[in-house]
């Protein structure tokens, strides 16, 4: 018997002393939040989508630019056949001659008139008359203004109408063919606002209690700089396709994205509450049990002793005899990427912070038995 | 019968010199033939069933393909036992059968079972073990990398295509296993998120890596009278070939795979690593095929080493690491240099007990010429030159000579008695004279022995070849000496001057007052001499019992087993600090240190918490066993987290053969439930651990395996419409590793793995898998899934269909018998066991007690056999009696020199008392034969006048024999190479017997006839 109590000294003293340095650390408060990894989708929302419509209707002839390149507001973006501007142009120019006519005699008439050579009730008429060719021109110039036409460039036969961006950005999608006949309610293409993107992220139902308004969001893409955002909205409802909440948030920066793009994204859930944990790598499964591994009373005393006393030791062997580290049976209660908050452990207890793998080996051999001494 | 055969050897006496010069040209030639090897082929009749079956658990794997293996094998004829070890990974079934059946009868046999176990789809193929004996790794190299250039995938498709199949070339060779490195394959990382971005089910990534793997043939296509032959080859060819496979057509563009996932190159994950100095490395294991020669073996592959080197990349080559016919070798050298020494010892002390040169000779001579006749059976009956029966013969030198002595002796004296009588006709009276009892003598000899014969189990695998070994010499010797002697005496003999040298002259001047007293005090001391033995045999009952002693095989080995559960590259790196540490505290004595982690390649039942750690010796290292206790010892102190066993290369695998047992004494507690087999395990170490000789117990932990179990909910499953096939296919492909089909690169092969990118980062990971169903519906693993750690089983063991759990015992300073029996009892009175369960005594101790067991019953046959011999050759059951007497007188000082050495009583002990047996009773005959001569010749003598005479007349024979026997069997004592350890209890017991017998046959045999023939006697009645 006295041999076995002595060999089981060699392995506690060993412990100490021996080739294997357990490193330990306090059990400490930290604010916990849990990361919850999802699928996300990049998109915009209506109000920053700019529909690029003609006011005339007519034929595409060309456009002048192509889907995804950067525009200005006012830059050219298509070339139409109008018959409507041709025919607007024609009664333009014909109002115009007309016009033109009609003043002269107008003039006449009025020069006339001052002679008394005419009625004022003619002259009146006259002058009705001339207002509602000119009313008639200007009714003309407004639509022409409106469809971008100068109607002084106006040439008799220019029936080609220009279509302008409405609004900077880029362009999204063409949506109709050159040679298409367009209505002018149509939209031809779309002007999407780069500087406006939204990413919809899609947080599995288990969540649903964890995601708020307010969480960080970071986009995991290749981009050279990460892209962070802020959750705005948790829609009501959830997906119907894929089962799971929709919520939406807003980005800083959207360099290197594209709408409709799929990402993953990592929501950070708030830190609103401590826990006590202890780091991730004290961890482990212990005779199926999650466990962390303290310094039992002796050894922690012992070692307290050993900091008054420098390096003199004293050897008890009724206190060599208790294994120098107990397994504590913990519950997790949460995680995040380096410490577990758990339930079992006193604040400012020392647990053994890593190589607990030396540790669980060391007391299931004494457990097994002294064997090989 | 025997005169006329004396007398046709002396009339064609040039044929007979011719025939022996054939039979010793013959015996040379088989010297040189016979297979040599360490130890007799103790492999039991052993047929392995190994299934592997990649990422399942234990206990899956028992229920889905052990247990149906182990239930279409138990009911074969000849089966012994069925026992089975299944582990994460693997299923291993091993059936043990009677001895005496045909191996390929037994592979064909079981092979024709397999056929008919149904094992699920997906859950792996059951395959045979290599057919090869315990012993069989003869050859280990290590493919060497001088440069550093290549990456251990690399060094490992090498060993696999390119050294292996050379070596597999070579005759003898079973199978080259491969062990250490990466073995390369293909990562189809696939991006779960990506699939949803697509809407793609992983099954269908799955199916589309299968689809488009294939090649067809087309036959072919006349055109223009010839003929064109048409092929499909839509094998993959490159990394390229598998990023453009397409999954599925979207808007007509297709999603191919390089939109979901990364390919690239990646390594399996593996059971296995080595590691040699320090650093990660590959090494291949050479398996020789049962009944071929391993030297011859190792030869032509050291031979073929060359050839494989050139076909290898510069810088890298071929290094061996063990080499099994070293030991052979030392093995044989310190058998030859026993046989060569006793050789010459006997020959001197012939030439001293003879003093004549001639004579001598031709004694010596018979020697030679009865180990080449020995040789010659050996090579027709099959037998390899080892330890053991080499052994056998070394046993015997001492006693080849007695008939040729007694003949010579007799011829020399008659030709001294005639001087003038025809030299013929005197030699050939002399031989006819003594023919009788030599042949007696002889036969006993060898007739003592082959009850040994019967002994079956590993002892008898260990002596028989032994007892044939010393059956064939003795048979040799007596054809030497009823067929050569004559032959060269008459050739060779001159009748001299004198017969009796000055030192026996010596002899008989001491001797003479002796053998008076002893006859004059008869009875005194005859009670003396049993009160002797009484007290003997009380000292052998408490003599401490082993089967064999250890092998001292000149290497250092460990087993190393950290704790359960441990992973490989823990375990990698615990093994590289074990070999930094000992290099760098024993770089003096250390070349290398090599350590095998885990499993090889194929079927072996080792985790990844064992390591077996060779430390390579420097070549002629002295006192490497005090080298080994401090390593131990150093080694105890740093590495206080895993255990240390201390073993050798060959020993190892003879454990692991005992039962699957790997220690020298173990309980195994049988039973179903291994929660509470190991409830039952703690409490038997509670009641016998306190034990006076219990130095460890080790309980086998095989609960120790924490697992990550993914259950199907089948409620939410159905909610998605997801099948549990798909849950399963995810977990096999995608978080297993399991290939879904394979790049073919000429003849190599590798996975293509369509493994779930991130998954396997932590449990978290697992969980967060997400699953995609065909409605398009995102679900993640732990939603339809119940996830959980458990600890769970590391491995199964079963032996005949139940579950079973060993606890090896080290027991110290105390023979194991008795232990045994101390404990059990303790058991059967304090641990209760339940219903079902029991337990049984297993381990090296096993096999002693069978070995005992029959030898409970040889003994008494033996000595029965010896009767009937005596009553034949007396025709006196008295006189039978009176020479086996002479066996007590052996005994007594066989047991003296076991006790007083300290040597535990082993079989190989008991068979030097099967030799003293033997020697005492040759004794008896030449003396009691000489009596009875000299009381018929001399009739009215009184008969304590004639046994006094006949007995100092004798004592030149008797001292002879003995003296031979003793001489022949001394180099066995004193013998330090390898192997000599496990004949030393064999040596101490027949020196020890030979002095007492020879003693005690010389003063208390001629007391004993007087007391046994006093009143029959014509003249002592006067």
């Amino acid at each position: 018997m006295s041999k076995i109590l002595f060999s089981s000294f060699l392995i506690f003293s060993a412990t100490f002393l021996g080739a294997v340095q357990i490193p330990t650390d306090t059990v400490q408060s930290r604010p916990f939040g849990a990361t919850i990894n999802v699928n996300a989708k990049v998109i915009q929302q209506k109000n920053d989508q700019h529909a690029l419509t003609s006011s005339l209707e007519g034929y595409i002839e060309e456009y002048y630019v192509r889907a995804g390149d950067t525009v200005k507001k006012g830059s050219q973006i298509a070339r139409l056949r109008s018959v409507a501007l041709s025919k607007l142009a024609i009664d333009y120019q014909s109002l115009k001659t007309q016009y033109t006519h009609f003043d002269k005699n107008f003039q006449s008439d009025k020069a006339l008139y001052e002679r008394g050579m005419i009625s004022r009730q003619e002259m009146t008429t006259k002058q009705i008359e001339r207002d509602a060719l000119l009313s008639q021109i200007k009714g003309i110039e407004v639509q022409l203004k409106g469809s971008n036409v100068n109607p002084t460039s106006l040439k008799n036969n220019g029936n080609s109408h220009y279509v302008y961006a409405s609004a900077s950005g880029r362009i999204g999608e063409i949506l109709e063919p050159v040679g298409a006949f367009i209505k002018d309610e149509k939209v031809m293409a779309t002007i999407i606002n780069a500087d406006a993107f939204y990413l919809q992220c899609y947080i599995p139902l288990k969540y649903s209690a964890q995601v708020q308004k307010g969480q960080k969001v970071l986009i995991k893409n290749n981009a050279p700089s990460a892209i962070y955002g802020q959750i705005n909205r948790v829609l009501p409802s959830v997906d119907e396709a894929t089962q799971r909440i929709t919520a939406l948030a807003s980005l800083d920066k959207s360099t290197s994205l594209y709408l409709n793009q799929y990402v993953g994204a990592t929501i950070y859930t708030q830190k609103d509450k401590n826990y006590l944990a202890v780091k991730k790598s004290a961890l482990t499964f212990f005779q199926n049990e999650w466990v962390v591994f303290v310094p039992t009373v002796a050894k922690a005393h012992k070692e307290e002793k050993k900091e008054e006393h420098g390096k003199h030791e004293e050897h008890d062997d009724h206190e060599e005899e208790k294994a120098p580290y107990e397994a504590r049976v913990v519950e997790i209660i949460a995680k995040d990427d380096q410490y577990v908050a758990v339930k079992g452990l006193k604040a400012g207890e020392r647990y053994v912070s890593d190589k607990s793998y030396y540790v669980k080996s060391m007391l299931l051999k004494a457990a097994i038995g002294e064997h090989g001494h | 019968m025997i005169e006329k055969l004396i007398d046709s050897a002396l009339k064609y006496r040039i044929l007979v010199l011719v025939a022996f010069i054939a039979i010793i040209l013959l015996g040379l030639r088989s010297y040189q033939n016979i297979p040599v090897d360490a130890f007799p082929d103790i492999t039991p009749k052993q047929v392995v069933i190994y299934t592997e079956s990649p990422g399942n658990s234990a206990e899956d794997i028992e229920k889905l393909i052990t247990y149906p293996i182990e239930s279409a094998l138990s009911g074969m004829a000849g089966v012994k036992t069925v026992m089975s070890n299944s582990i994460f990974g693997l299923s291993y079934v091993s059936v043990f059968f009677e001895d005496d059946m045909d191996i390929y009868f037994l592979r064909q046999q079981v092979n024709e079972r397999l056929g008919g176990v149904e094992i699920p789809q997906g859950w792996g193929t059951p395959v045979l073990g290599p057919n090869t004996t315990g012993l069989g790794q003869v050859f280990w190299y290590q493919i060497y990398d001088k440069t550093g250039r290549f990456s251990l995938s690399e060094l490992r498709q090498m060993q696999e295509y390119i050294v292996a199949p050379l070596y597999k070339g070579v005759a003898g060779v079973e199978e080259v296993t491969g062990w250490g490195g990466h073995e390369k394959q293909y990562d189809v990382e696939i991006d779960t998120h990506k699939l949803q971005d697509f809407g793609i089910t992983y099954e269908e990534v799955v199916q589309a890596l299968e689809k488009s793997n294939t090649a067809a043939g087309g036959q072919y296509l006349e055109f223009n009278k010839e003929q064109y032959l048409i092929r499909g080859v839509g094998l993959y060819s490159s990394l390229d070939d598998i990023r453009n496979t397409p999954i599925k057509a979207l808007k007509g563009e297709s999603i191919t795979i390089n939109d979901v996932a990364d390919v690239k190159e990646g390594t399996s994950p593996r059971f296995g690593a080595v590691s040699i100095d320090g650093k990660e490395a590959v090494m291949g294991m050479v398996l020789q095929r049962t009944q071929t020669n391993a030297a011859e073996v190792v030869e032509q592959l050291k031979a073929k080493t060359a050839m494989v080197n050139s076909t290898l990349p510069d810088g890298v080559s071929v290094r061996m690491l063990y080499d099994r016919t070293e030991i052979t070798k030392k093995a044989v050298e310190t058998m030859d240099i026993a046989l060569l020494s006793g050789m010459v010892l006997v020959g001197i002390v012939l030439f001293l007990f003879l003093f004549e040169l001639r004579s001598a000779f031709i004694v010596i001579l018979s020697l030679p010429i009865s180990l080449l006749i020995a040789f010659l059976l050996m090579e027709y009956f099959g037998l390899s030159a080892n330890l053991m029966s080499l052994s056998g013969l070394a046993i015997a030198v001492g006693m080849i000579v007695d008939g040729t002595v007694v003949i010579v002796e007799n011829s020399f004296r008659k030709l001294h008695d005639h001087p003038d009588a025809s030299k013929f006709e005197v030699i050939a009276g002399a031989a006819k004279e003594v023919s009788t009892p030599v042949t007696f003598a002889i036969l006993i000899i060898a007739i003592v022995f082959i009850p040994l014969l019967s002994l079956d189990g590993l002892a008898g695998k260990l002596y028989v070849p032994m007892a044939l070994n010393i059956t064939f010499v003795m048979l040799g010797s007596l054809a030497v000496a009823l067929i050569l002697v004559p032959v060269l005496a008459t050739y060779l003999l001159k009748p001299t001057a004198h017969h009796d040298n000055s030192v026996m002259r010596s002899i008989k001047k001491r001797y003479t007052p002796m053998l008076n007293f002893a006859l004059n005090h008869a009875k005194q001391m005859f009670i003396a001499v049993s009160i002797l033995f009484a007290i003997s045999v009380a000292f052998l009952t408490q003599q401490g019992r082993e089967f064999m002693p250890e092998l001292n095989e000149e290497s250092i080995m460990y087993r190393v087993t950290s704790i359960p559960g441990t992973g490989l590259s823990q375990s990698t790196q615990t093994a590289q600090e074990i070999e930094r540490f000992i290099l760098k505290h024993h770089g003096d004595e250390v070349q290398s240190v090599l350590s095998m982690i885990g499993r090889s390649e194929k079927g072996e039942t080792a985790q990844a918490n064992y390591m077996e750690v060779l430390l390579i010796l420097k070549p002629d290292l002295e006192g490497y066993e005090q080298l080994s206790k401090t390593i131990d010892t150093e080694l105890e102190k740093e590495f206080t987290y895993v255990q240390f066993t201390p073993t050798q290369p060959i020993a190892m695998r003879i454990e692991e053969l005992l039962e699957g047992v790997k220690a020298e004494l173990a309980i195994k507690v049988y039973g179903e439930d291994q929660k509470i087999l190991d409830e039952i395990a703690a409490n038997i170490q509670e009641s016998i651990g306190s034990i006076d000789g219990m130095e460890g117990m080790e309980i086998e932990s095989q609960l120790g395996q924490a697992q990550i179990k993914i259950e199907p909910d089948y409620q939410a499953l159905a909610r998605y419409g997801i099948s549990v096939d798909e849950i399963m296919e995810v977990i096999r492909y995608g978080i297993g590793e399991e290939p879904a089909t394979y790049m073919i690169e000429g003849v190599r092969r590798y996975g293509i793995v369509p493994k779930i990118k991130d998954a396997k980062i932590d449990i978290e990971t697992i969980k967060n898998i997400p699953i995609r169903t065909h409605e398009g519906n995102m679900v993640s693993l732990d939603e339809v899934c119940r996830i959980d750690t458990v600890q769970g089983s590391s491995f199964i063991k079963r032996e005949n269909m139940s579950r079973y759990l060993v606890i090896s015992l080290d027991v110290e300073g105390r023979d194991i018998a008795s232990f045994v029996k101390e404990a059990d009892a303790k058991i059967t009175q304090s641990v209760d066991l339940p219903e079902g369960y029991y337990i049984g005594w297993a381990g090296d101790f096993k096999n002693m007690q069978e070995a005992t067991q029959k030898l409970m019953i040889i003994i008494p046959i033996t000595l029965l056999v010896i009767i009937l011999l005596l009553y034949m050759a007396f025709n006196s059951l008295s006189k039978a009696g009176l020479i086996l007497l002479n066996v007590p007188f052996g005994l007594i000082g066989a047991i003296f020199a076991l006790v007083i050495s300290g040597v535990y009583l082993s079989v190989s002990a008991i068979v030097g008392f099967i030799a003293i047996f033997a020697i005492a009773v040759l004794n008896g005959i030449v003396l009691v034969s000489f009596i009875d001569e000299m009381r018929a010749k001399f009739p009215d003598v009184e008969l304590k006048e004639v046994i006094k005479n006949a007995t100092l007349l004798r004592l030149r024979p008797v001292l002879m024999t003995a003296s031979t026997a003793l001489l022949g069997i001394l180099p066995l004592l004193f013998a330090t190479g390898v192997g000599s350890e496990i004949h030393y209890p064999l040596a101490i017991v027949v020196t020890g017997g030979i002095i007492s017998s020879t003693f005690l046959t010389l003063m208390i045999l001629p007391s004993a006839y007087w007391l046994f023939y006093r009143k029959g006697s014509a003249v002592s009645q006067k």
